[in-house]
């Protein structure tokens, strides 16, 4: 069963559909107008770039490209999230770079490794996909999560520092603010996994589906990439919180100047 | 007990205190007056390393207040701010996390002492089941000065701790902080209060 190409102009006439919410966003003054434009143009430029990008690493299969090419999508990963969260660069770059590394190394080698056993872990086909989603996953994640906790902790300092002044170590007093950023970015992911299959059909499976694959073998994959992102997702938000701050409150954990202009 | 020598305190370019010195002794009852903006806060937090301090030091004791010592310092004192808005639903909820910042292990032991301030702070016990939306900002306050008096710490130091109350609740403060004093606490508070202020048994005037 082969899959159905799209021709240009086929995506063209899909693309028409954007029109929708640009409308609303235009009729309500939302001021994402410009930002659903961009957006839209981005994506399909990237998206364009990337089948070209992909055909050549699947042509080259070479472990040391696949890693380059990883470690360039961890790069692009932090500085979004850097830009988003308006944290200063100096705070959260490397804590971010570091929780996407270590993340994707120890979940994402798990997956493919242990549970796909794959002789070559890293084959462009499987590697590059798999630390693809895995880092679009962290990237969302730790956008929501870390802009809550720093933007919490700075609006309800006083609370922090109630907590600091009778005793609390720094990792004490911060745990109700990594809680509320913990809720607030996983609260989505949960309700979406436990109504996945009754209310909504991820795009992995379908993706399978619509290759070619059985969907014997496409939902399993599919539980899997939801099991792999969520942890790698939490693992990547708790090392790019511990160690950012380290740098976001000094010796005695009062905070330092966390947002840029 | 506690000593400030030649302080000072610069947010920005804005100096709040300027080469400042005060010393207060254990167990003793001291009220840091003057206008808004002349940096009591500032001060009362310093005590406890909140403060950066652009000049001198803070000891307490014959301990140096330094960023080793800052946690073994902030262990022995209970912090009350003027302004909170705590994460919790219920006043039963926001008394437990109190607690459990104190590290205070057997939680059914301490009711009956909660109870008991509750009463001295002239509480209703009942006040434990309602929302935090539904009790004032002074019957916040005193819950949460009968809960902190529970972690039993030496140094008390209180931001305002009248400023939301009528007259009959402010002498329940008063009567409880001084009975505290009795009991040996090194109290430091910060207050606009003059009545407050004329109970004390030092004022320290940052004017």
């Amino acid at each position: 069963m082969g899959t159905i190409d799209i021709t240009y102009l086929s995506l063209g006439i899909g693309l028409l559909l954007l029109m929708i919410p640009i409308y609303y966003i235009w009729r309500y003054e939302t001021k994402l107008l410009k930002g659903i434009c961009v957006g839209a143009v981005r994506m399909v430029v990237q998206m364009l770039f990337i089948g070209v990008y992909l055909r050549y690493l699947f042509e080259w299969d070479n472990p040391v490209v696949n890693c380059l090419w990883v470690f360039v999508m961890v790069y692009i990963a932090a500085e979004t999230a850097i830009t988003r969260t308006r944290v200063r660069r100096g705070i959260l770059m490397m804590p971010l770079v570091v929780g996407f590394v270590v993340a994707s190394v120890l979940i994402g080698l798990y997956f493919l490794g242990i549970v796909l056993q794959l002789n070559n872990v890293f084959s462009a086909q499987y590697f590059i996909p798999v630390m693809g989603i895995l880092l679009g996953n962290m990237l969302s994640v730790n956008v929501i999560a870390v802009g809550t906790f720093y933007s919490t902790l700075q609006r309800e300092q006083n609370l922090y520092y109630y907590f600091l002044g009778n005793g609390a170590s720094r990792s004490e007093a911060l745990q109700p603010f990594v809680r509320q950023a913990i809720v607030k970015a996983f609260s989505p992911a949960i309700a979406n996994m436990a109504v996945m299959g009754l209310v909504s059909l991820p795009g992995t499976m379908i993706g399978q589906i619509l290759g070619g694959s059985s969907p014997n073998v496409a939902i399993k994959y599919q539980i899997m990439i939801v099991v792999v992102t969520m942890s790698a997702s939490m693992l990547s938000l708790m090392i790019a919180i511990r160690l950012s701050a380290k740098q976001a409150f000094d010796g005695y954990g009062r905070m330092r100047k966390i947002f840029a202009k | 007990m506690l000593t400030a020598d030649d302080i000072s305190i610069q947010f920005g370019h804005e100096c709040v205190l300027r080469h400042f010195s005060c010393h207060i002794k254990k167990g003793d009852f001291a009220c840091i007056t003057g206008v808004s903006g002349c940096g009591k806060t500032s001060l009362l937090r310093a005590f406890i390393g909140l403060t950066p301090l652009a000049g001198g030091t803070v000891r307490v004791e014959e301990c140096l207040l330094n960023e080793k010592t800052c946690v073994s310092v902030r262990k022995r004192a209970m912090y009350l701010p003027q302004e909170l808005s705590f994460p919790s639903e219920t006043v039963n909820e926001l008394v437990m996390q109190t607690l459990r910042i104190g590290k205070v292990k057997n939680v059914q032991i301490s009711m009956p002492l909660l109870r008991d301030n509750f009463a001295k702070l002239g509480l209703d016990e009942e006040l434990l089941l309602k929302r935090l939306s539904e009790i004032s900002g002074g019957q916040r306050q005193r819950v949460m000065l009968a809960t902190l008096a529970l972690l039993d710490k030496d140094i008390w130091l209180l931001d305002e701790p009248t400023a939301a109350l009528d007259e009959l609740s402010r002498n329940y403060v008063i009567d409880f902080l001084l009975e505290q004093q009795q009991r040996g606490k090194t109290i430091v508070s910060v207050s606009h209060d003059m009545h407050f202020a004329s109970r004390c048994s030092t004022i320290i005037p940052l004017d």
